[in-house]
């Protein structure tokens, strides 16, 4: 019986050991520089891209603190709120509080725009404080 | 993730460069082709080749990529493999060899790979060329490990019958 190529591993062997056809020199060489071409061109873009994303981090961080610190200070220079909500009706109603026209005609037509706010003599230009 | 440097690339294109080049040319059965996809997949290697250096078996990885590009370059082509009868093997250069019967049997074994389908010259190629184990070959080509030995032992019995003369001559 003949020896096989599969019976005998010499054959593979042989197989491995013959001549190869392998790559011209000028494609190896055209092969190799287009890859280190596009494996620095990679490496480019990655470094763009992190520094685009550094850039990105750093402008949104030095924005919102900003933000919080303008906030801040506003906060700490606004006036104190009113202690409660019926002192602010005290306090702001004779500001907003007008007289009734002398006009009759015109102290109607108000009477009748603001019905609930005709009281005292005065009306309150339809304001709720 | 670590990223691919000159020196990994250098060390792959020389380790590899020859293999994916046969690869190629059993694959498409061109001279030029393979030289073009060759190029391609060192590009693509450069650009997104980071997980080789995480791959298990590197030369399974490489020829599963080298397949993938293959795929693409039929599907580019709208060629579909099986059209492909027999390779070209002419303006392809074997390496030098002194002994005059190592030559002329690799030639020999070159023509007669060049006339396997291409699904057993692959095969053929992978195991007899590059050394790949059956399972690296049935991994590396998305097979089953039986589809493999099939179309090997179709292909060795092929390559058997052409070099039955010079076989003899060596055993």
């Amino acid at each position: 019986m003949n020896p096989t190529p599969e019976s005998d591993p010499a054959w593979l062997t042989e197989g491995e050991r013959l001549p190869k056809p392998t790559l011209r020199p000028e494609a190896r060489q055209r092969s190799l520089e287009a890859a280190f071409a596009a494996l620095s061109s990679a490496q480019r873009i990655s470094y763009q891209e992190k520094s685009r994303l550094r850039k990105f981090v750093n402008f949104h961080t030095l924005g919102w603190a900003a933000c919080w610190i303008t906030a801040g200070i506003l906060w700490l220079q606004s006036p104190p709120s009113a202690p409660s909500s019926d002192s602010s009706a005290t306090v702001m109603g004779p500001i907003y509080q007008q007289p009734m026209p002398q006009d009759p005609e015109m102290a109607k037509i108000i009477a009748s725009l603001y019905p609930q706010r005709t009281d005292g003599g005065g009306y309150y230009f339809g304001l709720r404080y | 993730m670590q990223s691919l440097t000159a020196l990994d690339l250098q060390r792959l294109h020389t380790a590899y460069a020859d293999g994916v080049f046969r690869y190629f040319w059993t694959a498409t059965g061109h001279v030029t082709d393979a030289e073009d996809l060759v190029q391609e997949f060192f590009v693509k290697l450069a650009t997104h080749g980071r997980a080789i250096l995480t791959a298990q078996i590197e030369r399974a990885w490489i020829f599963t990529v080298a397949r993938k590009l293959t795929l693409d370059w039929h599907r580019r082509h709208q060629r579909r493999p099986q059209c492909d009868a027999s390779a070209d093997p002419t303006d392809l250069i074997l390496t030098t060899t002194e002994d005059p019967d190592a030559a002329l049997l690799g030639n020999e074994l070159l023509l007669a790979l060049a006339s396997l389908p291409p699904d057993q010259r692959v095969v053929a190629e992978l195991r007899l060329w590059e050394g790949l184990s059956l399972r690296e070959i049935a991994e590396s080509q998305s097979i089953p490990l039986q589809t493999v030995a099939s179309r090997l032992r179709y292909a060795l019995d092929k390559l058997r019958s052409k070099l039955q003369h010079l076989y003899s001559e060596i055993s």
